[in-house]
């Protein structure tokens, strides 16, 4: 316990230094003096005539130890001059104070905050980490926590077991409040009865929670099979529980979960430890080395630390609508659209709840508060979170500067309290099982309807108005992947091991051997393989040689690389392409939205495999690339049809882009077909003065801008979006007057071209932010717009925006695209290429929105 | 170590309870008061009676009455060395937390006697010599105090079980 004391800046150096006080070996104690020394400086002095001049006076003094212990070494000497800070003497301390609780030292018992002039740092800033589950007055020192963590991982190796970091909601259990559970487990005629009568509950009688949901029973539905995953998978993982409930929510979900403390014993760590709203992190369990530590959580977006150790897990929705009830001050979860939990059906209660809602809606637009409610329980998770997002993002940021942890606690139960109120007293299982009740009786009287709900009600028919599932397979899926994992970690572990004894057998010989002693404990330790990367390596073969693109999954205006499932999808292995292309080999669709463009390309191209989403979950959830051939989205008739007209004009367009483009000619062409197309689709109305498409903010344009012009384009169109809506039913009609139309404004724009010539054929990253944010704000979803015009969907073009765009247009990423060749806008067949594509884009455009409507 | 101590208090008394029995009102606020504090010295453990219970005096403005009430109590004050009963709440690998009455106290691993090894494979986790010591939650030890600290409403204190006649308590 060497420690090296410092001079300190403070002191006037130079300094001479004039007498050492104490000899090595000899006990110094806090506050004595050890050294005398002695500096010059400067006075001022004056005599009483007013006059003044400085003196050079020399002083003597004393440096006083901060710390008690023994002197082991002096570093300097007897009339040395020291010329600026350095260490000077070795001490042997007498305690490290490595272990503080509540500002004691834990070792020898003193006082950590006391101050005096000679301690040159606060003492309480030795022990600053906090390791301990269930405590946080107590932390430790870095050594004692190394120490520690050195002392865990060999008892885990000699067990050949691992850490493995549990977290309770929506992961291992489903927890709610909703007093239905209840009823319904009273009432076996209830058709949820079977589904509920397993649920434990509790009540928390301390709790922080106050008001309304204080007395409230907490049901808790264990993930199926649960207590046999966690019996093998206790053989070899050493589990800790990590949740962002209260500490006696977590110790009674402990009690139900684990009765005889086996399992998890005292390890378990809540938010009232956790000391961060929105973050779970491994160092406050493992300060040191996370390497023998795996997670399963539900919800990624908490572990932006430890993401190499996390196996997210398919979150567990038993109670539909409820989500995670210590969630509500988390921000939103980022989920996909329409997650269906179970792999084996395509269609659970959750999406035909969802569908029945909407299409409940659309044959009763009138605002009645039961329809709309609902509405929002189809995506549970969001709701409630939202407004626990708002505030807390805001309020993280205050609690940044100053932590306190009582407040933050305090600001947490409150927040949460509103959350469970609002279960309590609007009750959304009743309401949405009422409702399922509602629809399956409509169902049977209105076969009228079925027109419209299309195939969901047959689907929904099987499900016999039990509301609650509980068919959830994924901890099987887990089990296997822990098992998997640990074989993987052990196996490399065993690799190294053989590996090193023979390097030991090598050290030892050119007479290493003290080194040797002292390493020889350590030496184990340091070989150890990192979860981190043993698992990523094991994860990455999934997916590996899979190029994905997405469509329909991300929000238009996100980063797709910053999306949840993107990174998940490259953990896996998987390369995310924001565009299709040869390379790509599959096609995530949205089950919702199976007719974008991105899908319409992609049939284009053989090898290319359009799968819905639950492929991808399922082949994350299961580890391994699941048979494409299950979830293969049915491709629109029209879409395969209008493929074949459309490719005639694709050729041409890609050999336009490829002459002008400079670069490796493959990437070129592969990138460029979706380019020219992407233009085509943005163009669908043919509204678009070309200089915008071609990525150019529209403001740029406007100085050389010939607004005569504008006027006479704008008529014309005026006049062509006139007999436009009145052709409703012929699109090849349709096509040909816009195709004269947009004839004659690439005529009459001539200027615009030459603008926009500096810019590239595809709608690149350089566009400027007001284009982009116009672009962004008008191509949310075509759906929406389709909606809100009065006059059907024709007077959608009828809009003089320059900024509309079409469906597809905001899919594609502005960051991730690659800009292509500098100076084709000019080129005339260029433009007659792109008319063309225009056209048959937008016929075809027409002819689907009628079809979809 | 405990005490019997004079202490004194002022005690307000709603207007509302204004009348006969106020001295016994006053006596019951004052207990309900004072009565398991921590003065950040010493613990007020029991108030055994009081006296000179003073005359109201109405405070202006508020229109509460203020009694000065002399009462003497049973306090316990920690000393550095005292030796404590004390009950386990907590066991974890760096050392063990116990309650001493009202005061928490800590007893890191380097207070425990060697031979008294951390087993955290054991269900509870404890500290044991694998014979008759055994330290989890709810055992009850005896310990040194080696080092108290006050806070507001509050104290602390670390202590040891490495000397003689310290540690776990048989047979209760």
């Amino acid at each position: 316990m060497g420690k090296q004391l410092s001079l300190g800046t403070k002191l006037k150096y130079p300094i001479t230094i004039s007498k050492l006080l104490k000899q090595p070996g000899d006990e110094i104690k806090r506050k004595e003096p050890i050294l005398q020394y002695k500096f010059t400086w400067m006075q001022t002095v004056g005599d009483p005539f007013g006059d003044h001049w400085d003196e050079e006076q020399t002083t003597i003094a004393d440096w006083d130890s901060p710390a008690d212990g023994t002197i082991k070494e002096w570093k300097i000497k007897e009339g040395a001059v020291v010329q600026r800070d350095q260490e000077f003497v070795a001490i042997e301390e007498t305690c490290p104070h490595s272990i503080q609780f509540q500002g004691l030292c834990g070792m020898c018992g003193k006082d950590m905050t006391e101050m005096s002039w000679a301690s040159a740092s606060d003492d309480t800033d030795r022990a600053k980490i906090n390791m301990i589950h269930d405590q946080t007055a107590l932390r430790v020192s870095e050594d004692e926590a190394s120490r520690a963590e050195e002392e865990l991982q060999r008892r885990l190796l000699k067990h050949r077991k691992l850490s493995l970091v549990v977290d309770l909601d929506q992961t291992i259990i489903h927890a709610c409040i909703e007093p239905t559970v209840g009823d319904w487990q009273d009432d076996p005629n209830s058709p949820n009865h079977e589904a509920v009568k397993d649920v434990a509950k509790f009540q928390l009688k301390d709790e922080g929670v106050r008001g309304l949901a204080s007395a409230c029973w907490y049901y808790i539905k264990m993930r199926p099979g649960l207590k046999e995953f966690l019996r093998k998978v206790s053989e070899l993982y050493e589990l800790h529980v990590y949740t962002m409930g209260t500490r006696a929510y977590a110790m009674n979900i402990a009690k139900i979960v684990d009765p005889d403390r086996k399992l998890f014993g005292d390890r378990i760590i809540s938010r009232d430890e956790n000391g961060n709203i929105t973050t779970k992190s491994l160092a406050r369990l493992f300060p040191v080395d996370t390497k023998m530590v795996v997670i399963i959580d539900d919800r990624a977006d908490v572990w932006p630390k430890n993401r190499p150790n996390l196996i997210k897990v398919v979150p567990y929705d038993f109670f539909l609508g409820i989500g995670d009830i210590n969630s509500s001050f988390l921000p939103k979860r980022e989920e996909l659209p329409k997650i269906t939990p179970s792999p084996k059906k395509k269609h659970t209660v959750k999406t035909d709840v969802e569908q029945l809602e909407s299409a409940k809606k659309d044959e009763s637009s009138s605002g009645d508060a039961d329809a709309s409610k609902p509405q929002g329980q189809g995506k549970p998770e969001e709701e409630p979170a939202t407004d626990g997002a708002r505030i807390s993002a805001l309020e993280e940021l205050v609690r940044m500067g100053g932590g306190d942890d009582q407040a933050l606690r305090k600001e947490q139960a409150a927040e949460q309290e509103k959350f469970l109120e609002k279960q309590l007293t609007e009750r959304p299982l009743l309401h949405m099982q009422e409702k399922l009740d509602q629809e399956e009786e409509d169902d049977d009287a209105t076969i009228t309807d079925e027109s419209r709900n299309g195939d969901t009600l047959h689907e929904h028919s099987h499900h016999k108005h039990n509301l609650l599932k509980d068919d959830d397979v994924e901890l099987k899926y887990l089990e296997k992947h822990l098992t998997q994992l640990h074989k993987a970690f052990y196996d490399e572990y065993d690799r190294a091991l053989v590996n090193a004894h023979g390097g030991r057998v090598a050290q030892l010989k050119p007479g290493h051997k003290k080194k040797v002693s002292i390493k020889d404990e350590s030496a184990d330790l340091r070989i150890v393989p990192d979860i981190g990367n043993v698992m990523p390596q094991l994860k990455s073969k999934t997916l590996a040689g899979c190029t994905i693109v997405m469509s329909g999954l991300v929000p238009l205006q996100a980063d797709i690389m910053r999306t949840e499932i993107a990174i998940q999808a490259l953990s896996f292995g998987a390369e995310i392409q924001t565009k299709v292309n040869r390379k790509v080999t599959h096609l995530v669709a949205s089950t919702s939205r199976t007719r974008t463009h991105k899908v319409r390309q992609a049939a284009k191209y053989e090898h290319i495999k359009i799968v819905n989403q639950q492929w991808l979950l399922n082949s994350m959830s299961k580890w391994e690339k699941e048979d494409e051939a299950p979830y293969l989205v049915q491709i629109h008739e029209q879409d395969k049809i209008r493929e074949e007209g459309f490719n005639s004009s694709a050729p041409s367009s890609i050999h336009d882009s490829d002459e002008s483009s400079e670069g490796s000619a493959d990437e070129e062409e592969s990138e460029s077909v979706p380019a020219s197309q992407e233009e085509v689709a943005e163009d669908l109305e043919g509204v678009m003065p070309e200089a915008i498409e071609e990525g150019h903010s529209p403001v740029d344009d406007l100085k050389g801008f010939n607004w005569g012009e504008i006027d006479e384009e704008l008529e014309s169109f005026m006049d062509s979006d006139e007999s436009e809506s009145d052709n409703d039913s012929g699109a090849e009609s349709v096509a040909s007057d816009v195709s004269i139309r947009s004839r004659t404004s690439n005529k009459i724009t001539p200027q615009k071209r030459k603008l926009g010539d500096t810019t590239d054929d595809e709608n690149s990253g350089d566009e400027s932010t007001l284009a982009k944010k116009q672009r962004i704000a008008n191509s949310r979803s075509t759906g929406l717009k389709t909606v809100k015009t009065p006059n059907s969907m024709q007077s959608e073009s009828s809009l003089p925006t320059p900024g509309v765009t079409g469906d597809e247009e905001g899919e594609e990423d502005p960051v991730d695209q690659i800009p292509t060749g500098d100076d084709d806008g000019g080129d005339d067949p260029f433009g007659d290429d792109l008319e063309a594509d225009l056209m048959a884009e937008f016929a075809r455009e027409e002819e689907e929105t009628k079809g979809g409507d | 170590m405990f005490f019997l101590y004079n202490l004194e208090r002022q005690v307000t008394l709603h207007p509302s309870y204004f009348g006969r029995n106020m001295h016994e009102l006053v006596t019951g606020k004052l207990l309900k008061d004072v009565e398991g504090t921590c003065t950040g010295r010493y613990f007020i453990i029991t108030i055994m009676d009081t006296f000179n219970i003073s005359e109201g005096r109405i405070l202006p403005g508020s229109g509460l009455a203020e009694f000065t009430v002399g009462y003497r109590a049973v306090v316990w004050r920690p000393f550095k060395g005292e030796t404590v009963d004390a009950i386990v709440t907590s066991v974890n690998q760096v050392g063990f937390f116990a309650d001493a009455g009202p005061l928490p106290l800590f007893v890191s691993a380097h207070l425990i006697p060697p031979d008294i090894k951390f087993d955290p494979n054991a269900t509870p986790p404890q500290f044991t010599d694998n014979e008759d010591s055994v330290i989890e939650v709810g055992t009850h030890v005896r310990v040194k105090l080696i080092g108290t600290r006050a806070e507001v409403g509050g104290m602390y204190a670390i202590a040891s079980i490495k000397e003689d006649y310290l540690g776990c308590l048989q047979g209760s």
